[in-house]
């Protein structure tokens, strides 16, 4: 911020349920879900987000063999996806011309691949079961928008020309897009309760009905 | 609520899970707790941000190391979770078993010439 870079700690408050931290620099608080600052010097200021994701070890290291791993003592208590045994406490959140979205985890399980149009930009978000990673895409490529399907596990196929889509990466395998990539947005899996206590406006968008998954409505 | 924009910034945050992730009773609704103190925090703040203070802060993490995949034993299993990040083609994986316990839910490191919190 401004320069300083900041050092992080827990405060040991908690605002609305939520973690509260503070940096050591300043003793500024800041809101942990917002990255934003809510008292002292760096009061209004916000934290920059960067992609990243929630992924098994396995899924991980097979996309980046050449991964570091933050090495601190492991607690004897595994967390795996038993961590999302009830999927409908969580959401997948994200910001879209600083308007909030949230798309709960029961819901992407059930239809893993979604097709959005939020604020008038085409998305397709994609939940990929074997690693419980969800992440979110332009599905606009080279100016044409794709519509996106589920083929298989860990693929996904657009309608416009039948690329052959990896599911935790974007990453087009075999086609006639082979080797190009959607280009990733920010988001972050919260809890329901979390995201809409600080987000009160934000909505749910409806997913456009993919060319090969059948309505039952 | 005013925000600012920022020159030079220094510092990034990773968010994977977010949210009630303070460890214990404080995440059970419906229990009856002891009534806790208001932080009274000093200074100009935010509308609405009226944090209650659950315990002492806790000191930041700012030396943690890192390994290479290929020296993880027992640290990490093939289905346990990690946050993951790639910054200027540095990826570090962030396992959830060492983020445990209030203490440990914020890492300030650096990756890829970044200084970076990687906190859930």
């Amino acid at each position: 911020m401004k320069g300083k870079t900041l050092t992080f700690g827990v405060s040991g408050l908690l605002w609305d349920r939520s973690l509260v931290m503070y940096d050591r620099e300043t003793g500024s608080h800041w809101s942990h879900i917002r990255g934003e600052a809510m008292q002292g010097e760096f009061l209004g200021a916000e934290l920059t987000m960067l992609p990243s994701q929630m992924t098994t070890w396995d899924d991980w290291l097979a996309k980046h063999p050449e991964t570091t791993v933050l090495s601190l003592k492991r607690t004897a208590e595994r967390f795996t996806r038993e961590f999302y045994e009830d999927p409908s406490d969580f959401v997948y959140g994200f910001a879209l011309r600083r308007k909030r979205y949230h798309l709960p985890l029961d819901a992407l399980a059930a239809n893993p691949i979604q097709n959005l149009n939020v604020s008038g930009e085409p998305l397709v978000v994609v939940y990929d079961a074997a690693s419980t990673s969800v992440l979110l895409f332009s599905r606009t490529l080279n100016g044409r928008t794709l519509t996106l399907a589920p083929a298989g596990a860990g693929r996904m196929k657009d309608a416009e020309t039948g690329t052959i889509w990896s599911t935790n990466g974007g990453r087009a395998l075999s086609g006639t897009l082979a080797g190009q990539r959607l280009s990733p947005r920010l988001g972050m899996v919260s809890y329901l309760g979390a995201w809409t206590n600080f987000y009160p406006g934000s909505t749910t968008p409806t997913p456009e009905t993919s060319p090969s998954v059948q309505s039952s409505k | 609520m005013r925000t600012r924009s920022l020159g030079l910034i220094t510092l990034a945050l990773l968010l994977g899970a977010v949210g009630v992730i303070m460890a214990g009773p404080q995440n059970q609704g419906g229990r009856k707790r002891p009534p806790r103190e208001p932080a009274n925090l000093p200074g100009p703040q935010a509308e609405g941000f009226d944090p209650i203070r659950l315990a002492g802060k806790f000191e930041p993490i700012v030396d943690a190391a890192a390994v290479r995949a290929s020296e993880v034993t027992t640290e990490v299993s093939g289905q346990e979770l990690v946050l993951g990040v790639v910054v200027d083609g540095q990826a570090r994986a962030y396992p959830i078993n060492m983020l445990t316990g209030p203490s440990r839910e914020i890492i300030n490191d650096t990756l890829g010439g970044r200084q970076i919190a990687a906190t859930w």
